[in-house]
């Protein structure tokens, strides 16, 4: 996985190649993408496969973090390359964060009522919505 | 006279200023007794002040404004006094005012001419003696009428519509233009309509009512086409303006005798008018049967002024008719005819009124006949002495009448003189008259009309005129005298209705209750006697030692052609009528000769007549016995009544209805059925269409969008889960779609 990912960030004609177009080999981001990758995807399968809407919450911030953690990495990377010199990444990573928690209240709170209608909070038992 | 008022540009207008008011007054006396007469409750009295007053004031005015006229206005301005001269409302105003119209015949054919025509009154020397004829005589009548329809019940219905009749006599009489005039010439025809069925409970009456009213309809139509084509041929309709232009041969060419162009067709439009208005042949038919109107509407309306309007129409437009001596003689012609043939149906009938229709049909072909000769002056005369004359006689049958008790079969009268002397010395007068005596205003005009027919020239067959109306004037001459002899002379043969037993032998004791009329009767009869004595003498003729100012006065109305000569056929106009003046004396042994003639035939003829019905009926049996065939067919007025319903009324009017009833159920029904049969069967195939094809589609898409869906909704599972797969894999999709793209 690290060397697909080096080879990608190198590759000129590859999508992430595109970015960094006559830059050097960012070997030290390459770590971040990939631990960044490895929380995505562990996101996207606990979304996929677990039956505990709670589960799935946790899921879904693990998602939203693997970006944040790719927000933080790029700004640093490209404020050592020289091309930018805000915090741009740092302050979506904020918001992020914010609008995470804004939805997980109301999200948990919808939760909270579906639990009191039907006393489960399994996500396959809640199938209505169908033909 | 009136030279004291300061009008402004008026020198001595007066009066003439104040002709609105001629036919205004009648028309609201009109108004007002048939608006408020029955709901006021209004009595006989009343009634009668506001009805002769009316006329009365109209009459006043009347001679007020033609002595003005004469005195002053001819004198100074030569021309026809218009009312508009007198500024707008209510002496003159804008009437129509249409659009633009094309101009269709002569020379300016293609131009547009707005079309407005104005109401305003027109006083000449011919309305002039028009209104003074029809004011003085209309004025008089109205005053019988208060006698003769006392007691009746629709008394105020009888005199709103005398006045109504008055109105519209005016209009005519005074209008400035044909429209105008044709409103009047509709109206007399509405008056004469309602006022011959004024008895309308009677059967007769409202059969009467009809008759005159719709064969004056075939008339007015012949006056309307003549109309349409002086608007598409001048642009106007106003008298002054027509006469001028029509005089000039580049709108209306001078035709010949024999030829037949636009001047005859407008002549001949216009003759048709008249011969309807004025009962002449062929739409004469209805003036004997108008006489189930009460007498004085006979007197006022079918002899003194309705049925001339016609001769009156004639003369106003003689430049027309003096364009196509074709219609002159056509006029002429009709004219004479007419008087003979009315002349011989006068001699058997019974009905006294019935006499006096056929009389004056008979008098009226007379002016036609000077018409045509070109005498019109001489036809106005005829036309205004026999307004009085024949006014008298028949207001005298109508007070015979009202003393019988609604008597009107001579074959029940007779002897009436002893009883009713004032009513028959005054009816002699009128007797005297209309046969042609010396010195009675018949004499006058109608030898004057004799000889302008004998001495014209440029007209074929002018001596066979004259013989016919010769020989008319002797028919005249016995069928009056039958009515006299048979009314006043003799021995009485009636029964008064209700003097009880009607059967037998109470002559002497009905006869006592016959008694003159009242005063209101006998006074417009002595005043009209005096009229028909002396109304001639105006006309004085010259080779009597007379000036005839009548023609004189005439003479700016009637159109002479700039040769001096009525004809155009000048080579064998050799006594043309306007050299007559000139040629007088060459011609006044003749006329002396034709004047002596006449009279000797009139006396001559009155008394064989009065021979006959008095001393020697049996020779008159057996005269009637030897030509029985004429004299049922006589009495039965040739059948042209007959006639004319059988070709007319059942033939052509009810042949074209059943046509047009045919055309109308099998052509114009099977039209409107067959397009219904095609509505239901479009709207069949389009139903049809709609079920199986656009239905049949709309079902189909329904049927398809099922039947995808119940496949296509199995993706809708509900687990939240399956979207979120597909969402992932989607992504995986498209990233692997990117990176194989973009290898």
């Amino acid at each position: 996985m690290h060397v697909a990912m080096i080879w990608a960030l190198q590759e000129p004609t590859s999508f992430v190649g595109r970015f960094f177009e006559g830059l050097t080999a960012p070997k030290g981001i390459v770590d971040f993408l990939v631990v960044s990758f490895m929380l995505f995807a562990i996101g996207v399968l606990g979304v996929l496969t677990r039956r505990n809407i709670l589960i799935i919450f946790m899921s879904i911030e693990l998602i939203l973090n693997a970006a944040n953690l790719n927000f933080i990495a790029f700004t640093r990377y490209w404020q050592a390359m020289g091309r930018i010199s805000e915090n741009m990444g740092h302050i979506f990573t904020i918001f992020i964060i914010v609008v995470a928690a804004a939805e997980a209240v109301i999200g948990l709170g919808i939760l909270i009522a579906l639990y009191r209608n039907r006393q489960t909070v399994a996500i396959d038992e809640i199938n209505l919505l169908k033909w | 006279m009136a030279g004291d008022f300061a009008i402004p540009g008026g020198e001595g207008r007066a009066m003439l200023e104040l002709i609105w008011l001629i036919p205004a007054l009648p028309l609201l006396s009109a108004l007002c007794l048939g608006l408020f007469g029955r709901t006021l409750r209004l009595s006989e009295k009343t009634i009668s002040w506001i009805a002769c007053g009316s006329v009365f004031l109209s009459l006043v005015i009347s001679i007020g404004a033609v002595y003005e006229f004469a005195t002053a206005y001819w004198p100074t301005h030569g021309r026809p006094y218009l009312s508009r001269e007198a500024g707008g409302f209510p002496h003159s105003f804008t009437w129509v005012l249409g659009g633009d119209a094309r101009l269709s015949l002569g020379p300016e054919a293609g131009k547009t001419v707005p079309v407005r025509i104005e109401w305003s009154y027109q006083l000449d020397q011919l309305s002039a003696v028009m209104i003074l004829i029809v004011t003085f005589v209309g004025f008089w009548i109205h005053v019988f009428s208060i006698g003769y329809m006392r007691g009746d019940g629709g008394f105020y219905r009888f005199f709103a519509q005398m006045n109504l009749f008055m109105f519209m006599m005016l209009v005519l009489v005074m209008s400035s233009n044909f429209l105008m005039m044709f409103v009047g010439w509709e109206g007399v025809g509405l008056c004469s309509y309602l006022l011959i069925g004024y008895y309308f409970h009677w059967n007769y009456a409202a059969y009467a009512s009809k008759k005159a009213f719709i064969v004056n309809r075939v008339g007015d139509f012949g006056f309307l086409l003549a109309m349409f084509a002086i608007f598409s041929l001048f642009g106007t309709l106003q008298f002054t303006e027509v006469m001028e232009l029509a005089k000039n041969d580049a709108y209306l060419p001078q035709e010949h005798f024999g030829m037949w162009g636009l001047a005859s067709w407008i002549a001949l439009g216009l003759f048709i008018g008249a011969t309807g208005k004025s009962a002449q042949i062929p739409l004469y038919v209805w003036l004997p049967d108008a006489m189930a109107g009460p007498t004085p509407v006979s007197a006022l309306i079918h002899a003194a002024t309705m049925v001339t309007a016609g001769v009156y129409m004639v003369t106003r437009t003689n430049v027309l008719f003096q364009k196509s001596p074709t219609m002159m003689f056509v006029v002429a012609l009709v004219g004479v005819l007419t008087a003979v043939w009315a002349a011989s149906m006068g001699f058997t009938q019974t009905d006294i009124k019935k006499v006096l229709a056929y009389s004056t049909i008979s008098q009226l072909g007379y002016m036609f006949l000077a018409c045509g000769v070109g005498a019109f002056a001489a036809g106005i005369f005829h036309l205004y002495t026999h307004a009085f004359f024949k006014a008298l006689m028949f207001l005298g049958a109508g007070s015979v009448i009202i003393a019988l008790h609604h008597e009107m079969d001579m074959r029940r009268m007779g002897g009436l003189a002893r009883f009713m002397p004032i009513t028959y010395k005054t009816f002699l007068a009128g007797w005297l008259a209309i046969c042609g005596i010396p010195l009675f205003s018949g004499f006058f005009s109608k030898d004057e009309i004799l000889w302008r027919t004998f001495s014209a020239g440029g007209i074929p067959g002018g001596r066979w005129l004259w013989l016919l109306g010769f020989l008319g004037a002797g028919m005249t001459a016995f069928y009056m005298t039958r009515l006299v002899a048979l009314t006043f002379w003799g021995e009485p043969r009636f029964v008064v209705a209700g003097g009880g037993g009607a059967s037998h032998g109470h002559e002497e004791h009905g006869a006592h209750e016959v008694r003159e009329s009242p005063r209101v009767m006998t006074i417009p009869l002595i005043v009209l006697a005096i009229g028909a004595l002396a109304s001639g003498w105006i006309g004085w003729p010259e080779s009597l030692g007379g000036t005839n100012r009548f023609e004189k006065w005439l003479e700016p109305v009637i159109w002479h052609r700039a040769e001096g000569r009525i004809s155009p056929m000048i080579e064998h106009g050799e006594t043309a009528l306007a050299e007559v003046g000139a040629h007088a004396e060459a011609h006044s042994a003749i006329e002396y000769l034709l004047m002596l003639a006449s009279v000797l035939l009139a006396v001559g003829i009155m008394y064989g007549c009065a021979t006959l019905y008095l001393r020697r009926r049996d020779r008159l049996e057996a005269i009637v016995r030897a030509i029985r065939p004429l004299y049922v067919a006589s009495a039965n007025k040739y059948w042209v009544d007959e006639f004319y319903e059988g070709v007319f009324v059942h033939g052509l009017a009810l042949g074209l209805s059943r046509l047009s009833w045919r055309v109308d159920a099998h052509g114009v029904d099977g039209g409107v059925n067959g397009s219904a049969w095609m509505t239901v069967f479009w709207s069949k195939v389009s139903g049809w269409f709609d079920l199986y094809v656009v239905d049949f589609l709309v079902n189909a898409i329904g049927a398809m969008t099922k039947l995808f869906s119940t496949v296509f909704r199995m993706a809708q599972t509900g687990f939240a889960q399956n979207y979120a797969l597909v969402i992932t894999a989607g992504l995986f999709l498209l990233t692997a779609l990117y990176l194989i793209i973009s290898w």
